[in-house]
């Protein structure tokens, strides 16, 4: 086996910042990422060697690649920490949720007075039609190794992805994982991440954003310091 | 004198005589039973509520692809499974069963604001669920509370409303005349307190057995609200065939199951009598009258066999008349949906983008 990584990071491409700020920290990282389409596709399976990713031949080389230079079949039972994205993807979880004009009632939320409701119940559930395989896949690798999930940094107030991602995070938590959330640390007085950490496109994190996170993650003890 | 004297029967149609209209013409003969009193335009808009029956209404619109109107459907891309856990797609909005003409007043009442979601009771279960008394199993477990409960039966109001003002016709079906009621309030529940959902208390859930004045007054006005809002809009009434499963009223069940339908039959007759935009439809008869032979219904007696289903059905939409224009053609697309997805697909190509740069970089 040549040189081991300190951190393996999969994901989306919210996982780019955590990889642009390894860099910066100096931490040596491999990657496996694809897109959140290809997550919410499901374009993922459990098999005899791990994590396999199927119909997306970019990101199956890249994990070919990393099997390669690491030198294991199965990358993500290596004991190399993960960070990790998967299972939110919520830009393509939550606008279907809202073509028909629904939203969640939140309790600290004014009553909603237009449009349709849905019930946190009826979301939970939809959540877990969506998501169960990613929960499995994450149970699965937090069985065998080190492993953190982290929330996407909330940058807009759009209609039900609080609500989406508060659900993902407490299923998250309640199968026992370990869930890093950005806005624990990093976020304004008005809950959302402050623009100069956030990217052009007003989605993503920047690099320097994706430091301060890994930083917040060892300093929490989440990661080896 | 062997001429016969003339007489109004002389002139009337077969279907007006027994032997011809039923007896010879046989189950499945029958015809002209019902023609529309309305010439509706070809995309005519149809709501359906009420009782459980209304449902085989809805399903039928739905396999036709005529336009059923869902006010209340489902979030985008819920599973079908998902949906009937939640009883989406079962009425045009989601209130679940509408038995008694009382209840529709409420449902009315919601929608046009002359009622708030604060006039429904609200009933806490142990595990601190909330179950609104007005729907009290539209959700599998209950609302996580009372906030969320009011928000649901406002959304329903709202979907509610708009079945009023868009549709062409609203079906109702009517179901039962037996109800239960909170003395102290005057809300009307759909099922007896403490059968599933909410506590009994003698001292305020009391039976009662609507009148036929009663249900006249509730259904006159549930559609002097409604034509308020929608001078336009044609009510379809129909009168559930499947008996009361029981009855509180100390009768037989099956002398309380005739005595409710006849008295629903009789409102929906006058009702239809008196009003030009009110029509009724004999779902009833086709299943429940003696040229049925109760042939529909299953062996215990009360569950209608899906040939029933077809058959009623049959006969409504060759009593349908969509002979007016249509008034929708070229409809737009949702302009919602459409700017949702094109948001969803320009974040997606941002992400992509960055991912293949990410590769780029290195």
């Amino acid at each position: 086996m040549s040189d081991k990584p300190a951190l393996l990071i999969l994901g989306d491409s919210h996982a780019i910042a955590l990889r642009q700020g390894a860099d910066m920290l100096g931490l040596a990282a491999e990657e496996l990422q694809f897109s959140g389409a290809g997550w919410h596709d499901q374009r993922f399976a459990l098999g005899e060697n791990g994590l396999e990713v199927r119909g997306i031949p970019r990101a199956a080389g890249q994990l070919r690649a990393l099997r390669e230079k690491l030198g294991v079949v199965d990358v993500f039972a290596s004991g190399i920490p993960v960070l990790t994205t998967v299972g939110f993807h919520l830009g393509r979880l939550v606008p279907p949720f809202g073509w028909n004009g629904h939203q969640v009632q939140e309790e600290d939320a004014p009553g909603i007075t237009e449009g349709l409701t849905a019930s946190r119940a009826f979301t939970q559930d939809y959540v877990q039609h969506y998501r169960r395989r990613h929960f499995r896949l994450l149970r699965r690798l937090a069985r065998l190794t080190p492993l953190i999930v982290v929330v996407p940094p909330r940058v807009h107030d759009r209609p039900n992805y609080d609500s989406f991602q508060r659900i993902i995070t407490e299923d998250l938590r309640g199968l026992g994982l370990t869930v890093y959330d950005p806005a624990d640390d990093l976020a304004g007085e008005d809950g959302f991440l402050p623009e100069d950490l956030m990217a052009e496109d007003g989605i993503h994190a920047t690099a320097e954003c994706g430091a301060m996170m890994i930083e917040a993650m060892r300093g929490r003890g989440l990661l080896p310091a | 004198m062997g001429e016969k004297s003339d007489n109004p029967y002389r002139h009337l149609p077969a279907k007006a005589f027994w032997r011809t209209g039923v007896a010879e013409a046989g189950l499945f003969g029958l015809s002209q039973l019902w023609s529309s009193a309305w010439t509706l335009p070809a995309d005519a808009q149809f709501a359906t509520f009420g009782s459980c029956f209304a449902q085989h209404i809805s399903r039928a619109l739905i396999s036709r692809k005529m336009n059923w109107l869902n006010a209340e459907p489902a979030p985008g891309r819920t599973p079908p499974e998902l949906a009937q856990k939640y009883n989406y797609g079962v009425f045009s909005a989601r209130t679940g069963n509408i038995y008694t003409a009382a209840q529709l007043l409420l449902w009315a009442r919601l929608a046009s604001g002359a009622a708030g979601t604060d006039s429904i009771e609200y009933w806490t279960d142990e595990k601190g669920l909330v179950h609104d008394m007005l729907r009290p199993k539209i959700e599998p477990q209950g609302f996580v509370s009372r906030k969320e409960a009011e928000a649901s039966v406002a959304s329903t109001a709202r979907a509610f409303a708009r079945c009023i003002t868009e549709a062409d016709v609203l079906v109702f079906t009517l179901g039962l005349t037996e109800g239960w009621i909170n003395t102290a309030t005057g809300q009307s529940y759909s099922i007896c307190p403490g059968t599933g959902v909410g506590t009994f208390d003698e001292g305020v859930h009391a039976f009662h057995n609507y009148t036929y004045p009663e249900i006249l007054r509730d259904l006159e006005a549930a559609l002097a609200i409604m034509w308020q809002m929608n001078p336009d809009l044609h009510v379809l009434l129909t009168v559930s065939p499947v008996p009361l499963v029981a009855t509180a009223s100390g009768d037989h069940v099956l002398v309380a199951t005739q005595y409710s339908k006849s008295v629903l039959r009789a409102v929906a007759g006058d009702m239809a009598r008196s009003h030009a935009q009110v029509d009724y439809f004999p779902s009833y008869e086709i299943i429940a009258a003696p040229s049925s032979r109760a042939t529909f219904f299953e062996p215990n007696m009360r569950a209608i066999a899906h040939d029933g289903v077809d058959l009623v059905m049959r006969h409504f939409f060759a009593g349908l008349d969509l002979s007016a224009p249509s008034r929708r053609a070229g409809a737009a697309p949702d302009a919602g949906r459409a700017a949702a997805e094109a948001q969803m697909q320009a974040e997606e190509l941002v992400c992509e983008e960055m991912l293949l740069e990410t590769f780029n970089e290195r």
